[in-house]
């Protein structure tokens, strides 16, 4: 049974890697049923690992799984009249409909707001681009190398290297946060249109840009600019000062340092001398002579393992954390604990472990209902029982190439 | 008028600091009344300033930090510390939909104000609790901080250059943002379920498992193969180029990526089509991939040539995914993102303006949201404790004097 808070909410998806498609998982990771639309070449995610044993399969592919599992997947080819004509039958079922293609893409796909509008007009279509649907770049084309970079985050982004700005580049986030972020901000927007939706009757167009979603991360910034003309450059070493990044005889850690944890800081030092002077006694002596007192802290630090200071800090209660590795992450009895992952079952990848959803909800918890979709896994069932096509109607369109 | 999607939605907001605010704000700015509860006890965090020290005039009203991220709002004062307050929250309740939270474990317990007492008075309220590590298992009472949560989750291991040290992920509060956003999200869930059942719930939000969610290619990579995902810098795994290359003048940078033959043919024609990239080692994606540290430093003469926004334009109009990397004050003064409105002014009472960024939408029917100043400490308590709550104007006088609105 399906127990989630979105049960019953009517989503198709036509989208491609991550944006779109973690925008739809968000969906229907609590229960929203989503029908997610491929070319029959498949979403590009198939193509890209993790793959079990590093073997590339199309139906193996980590990112790709766990981007979609409780959808349900159909392949058409928009290229094809009696393709294009199913795909306008679905967007006429749906109450809302997710894409991440550049507007003059959309447009040439037939899948852009106005053609949509005309067909349903209480449909919630959510475009999620990079620079989103107006302005001089917005058939600009983007990755997330692209959009952490014309957002100002990888400028942001404080890795100590990059004080050596003549050596280093401004340095992207991990992974795909800002495609990520894209398709989160995406859901936030879609649901609520959503509301609108079920009060007026009206849809609307969701123009989700991920370089703004990136940007509006770096607010305190930019409002620092704008009130005190403060122009951050990428050697700024303030963020050193209360939150530093600190090296142990095997590894790192990082602590969290504002005035009130001074005490209990040196006390797990052990008081030393130099802490006595004259001007660490008052807070704003403190603030001022951060320069002096770090080599002392950062000295200290090279003589200690990572696991002593972790129990010396826990004792102390300093807001501490090991710099940890995903192996030290995975072994954390509190996932456990907390009944994060979720374990799901794929029939040709067999089984793999995943992140769960960050926010538990006590009364519709929610749950993996089924694995990712195989290739067009669920042709017959969407185009039967949804759009009531024949048997006989499928295979004609099979062998027309239209499915 | 702007017709707003959460025009019919009243949240009661107790969170601090960034986080939480960053959560409501976007509520706000979908058309909720939000309602922050402050206190003249104790100053807000950041409130007044943006940089401690660069602003050498008093301001009048809130700007800095506190105006980033508390735009749109509503401001009452309460002084908790009084069960007088905590009644007067109670009679709130009735009005409110969804109440916020982002204190140690087990404050608003001991205030009596726990999701089972509130569900007492409202039978349907939706309350989101946000911590750094959820609000059971052994971690519920650690204190915790985003560079905590980044270093916690493993995040912070991913961030860096390949052959350099885990750095604190991107810009300040990188991990307070997301898990205001995924909890944005939880709460429209939550709400749509309400709508449709009658039935309010409990919202366990955790900062750790949010940033583990957003960027799950270690955890998938750990989970499949075993192995712990190298710090990659700029470098994708498949794809060369990728990388962020240096332009004309002083610390500008442009980023490039070609994921196909294609634009890889579109970069050869950007740059003249020099000798160098007709090689065999730069003939197909592996190759290049292979070779791209050369390959960068090839590219690199061509980019050093142009200024960053002009290298971009070109490679743009040449059909390669590129962009210039801007800093705060390109970002700020950015065309592309003025023309889209996503640049805002806010208009105080006495007519002075500041500027700020907007959140990341543009809706067809609802535009860019709603904007108000950041509200000043008690701005709205007429707005509150008269018109919704009909308290009489003797009752507000007493309950100020007793310091208990306040």
């Amino acid at each position: 049974m399906n127990d989630g808070a979105l049960a019953g909410l009517k989503v198709l998806e036509y989208g491609d890697f991550i944006s779109a498609p973690y925008c739809g998982k968000l969906l229907a990771d609590l229960g929203a049923d989503v029908i997610k639309v491929e070319p029959p070449t498949g979403d590009s995610a198939r193509q890209r690992g993790p793959f079990p044993k590093d073997i590339p399969h199309p139906e193996k592919s980590g990112l790709f799984l766990y981007l979609n599992a409780n959808k349900r997947g159909i392949t058409l080819d928009m290229k094809n009249a009696a393709g294009k004509k199913a795909f306008y039958e679905l967007a006429k079922w749906a109450e809302v409909f997710i894409e991440n293609y550049t507007p003059k893409e959309a447009k040439k796909l037939g899948i852009d707001y106005k053609t949509l509008h005309r067909i349903n007009p209480a449909l919630v279509v959510t475009s999620i681009t990079y620079f989103g649907q107006t302005g001089p770049y917005s058939d600009y084309k983007g990755t997330d190398l692209i959009g952490v970079n014309m957002s100002g985050e990888a400028f942001a982004n404080p890795a100590y290297e990059v004080y050596n700005t003549d050596h280093n580049p401004p340095l992207k986030l991990p992974g795909h946060a800002g495609d990520f972020l894209g398709g989160l901000n995406g859901a936030m927007c879609a649901m609520s249109a959503v509301f609108m939706q079920q009060a007026t009757g009206i849809g609307q167009h969701v123009d989700l840009s991920i370089q703004e979603a990136l940007a509006a991360m770096v607010c305190h910034e930019v409002g620092d600019y704008y009130d005190a003309d403060v122009r951050y450059l990428r050697n700024r070493e303030d963020r050193w000062e209360h939150s530093p990044k600190l090296a142990c005889k095997d590894g790192y850690i990082m602590m969290n340092i504002p005035d009130q944890f001074w005490a209990p800081l040196m006390d797990m030092l052990g008081n030393p001398e130099w802490s006595k002077e004259e001007k660490y006694q008052t807070a704003v002596g403190r603030h001022f002579n951060l320069r002096d007192s770090q080599p002392h802290v950062i000295e200290w630090m090279k003589h200690h393992s990572v696991y002593e200071v972790e129990k010396l800090a826990k004792e102390k209660r300093l807001p501490f954390s090991i710099v940890r590795t995903m192996k030290e992450v995975a072994a954390d009895k509190l996932f456990v604990e907390r009944n994060y992952y979720v374990d799901v079952d794929h029939k040709i990848a067999g089984k793999i472990r995943f992140p769960g959803a960050p926010c538990k909800f006590s009364a519709t918890p929610g749950k993996i209902r089924h694995a990712a979709p195989l290739l067009g896994e669920h042709n017959s069932e969407v185009f039967e029982k949804i759009l009531g096509y024949s048997p006989e109607k499928l295979v004609k369109m099979q062998q027309a190439g239209a499915i | 008028m702007k017709k707003l999607p959460l025009s019919n939605i009243k949240v009661l907001d107790f969170t601090q600091v960034r986080m939480g605010p960053q959560m409501t704000q976007w509520l706000a700015v979908m058309g909720a009344d939000v309602l922050r509860v402050e206190t003249k006890l104790r100053p807000v965090p950041f409130q007044d300033v943006g940089r401690p020290g660069r602003l050498a005039e008093p301001v009048k009203y809130r700007i800095g930090y506190f105006a980033s991220l508390n735009y749109s709002k509503k401001s009452i004062t309460l002084n908790m510390k009084k069960p007088e307050a905590i009644e007067l929250v109670k009679k709130l309740l009735k009005h409110i939909d969804v109440v916020t939270e982002n204190f140690s474990t087990g404050v608003l317990d001991r205030w009596g104000l726990s999701y089972e007492e509130m569900k007492k008075i409202k039978p349907d309220i939706i309350v989101c609790s946000a911590s750094g590590f959820g609000r059971t298992g052994y971690m519920k009472d650690a204190p915790a901080y985003a560079p905590i949560i980044g270093a916690y989750s493993g995040f912070c291991y991913d961030n860096g250059y390949p052959d350099g040290e885990p750095a604190e992920p991107g810009c300040r509060g990188w991990t307070d943002s997301i898990t205001a956003e995924q909890g944005v999200f939880a709460i429209l869930a939550a709400l749509y379920h309400r709508n449709k059942t009658g039935e309010g719930q409990y919202l366990d939000l955790s900062m750790t498992e949010s940033e583990i969610a957003l960027s799950p290619e270690s955890a998938l990579e750990y989970f499949i193969n075993g192995r712990i995902r190298p710090r990659q810098g700029n470098a994708d795994p498949i794809i060369a180029p990728h990388n962020c290359f240096r332009c004309k003048g002083k610390d500008t940078w442009v980023a490039i990526a070609c994921g196909s033959d294609e634009d890889w043919a579109g970069l050869c024609k950007a740059m003249g089509k020099p000798k160098w990239t007709k090689d065999a080692k730069f003939a197909d994606a592996v190759s290049r991939w292979e070779n791209r540290d050369e390959m960068d430093r090839l590219i690199e003469i061509w980019t050093t040539q142009h200024d960053h926004y002009e290298a971009m334009a070109l490679l743009q109009k040449a059909g390669v995914p590129a962009g210039a990397s801007l800093n705060i004050e390109e970002l700020a003064e950015d065309p592309h993102l003025k023309e889209r409105g996503f640049l805002v002014e806010l208009e105080y009472p006495d007519k002075s303006t500041i500027h700020r960024l907007a959140l990341p939408f543009n809706l067809s029917e609802s535009g860019r949201g709603y904007f108000e100043h950041p509200p000043a400490p008690g701005e709205h308590n007429n707005y509150i404790y008269k018109e919704l709550m009909g308290m009489s104007e003797e009752e507000i006088k007493q309950l100020e004097a007793e310091q208990v609105i306040y």
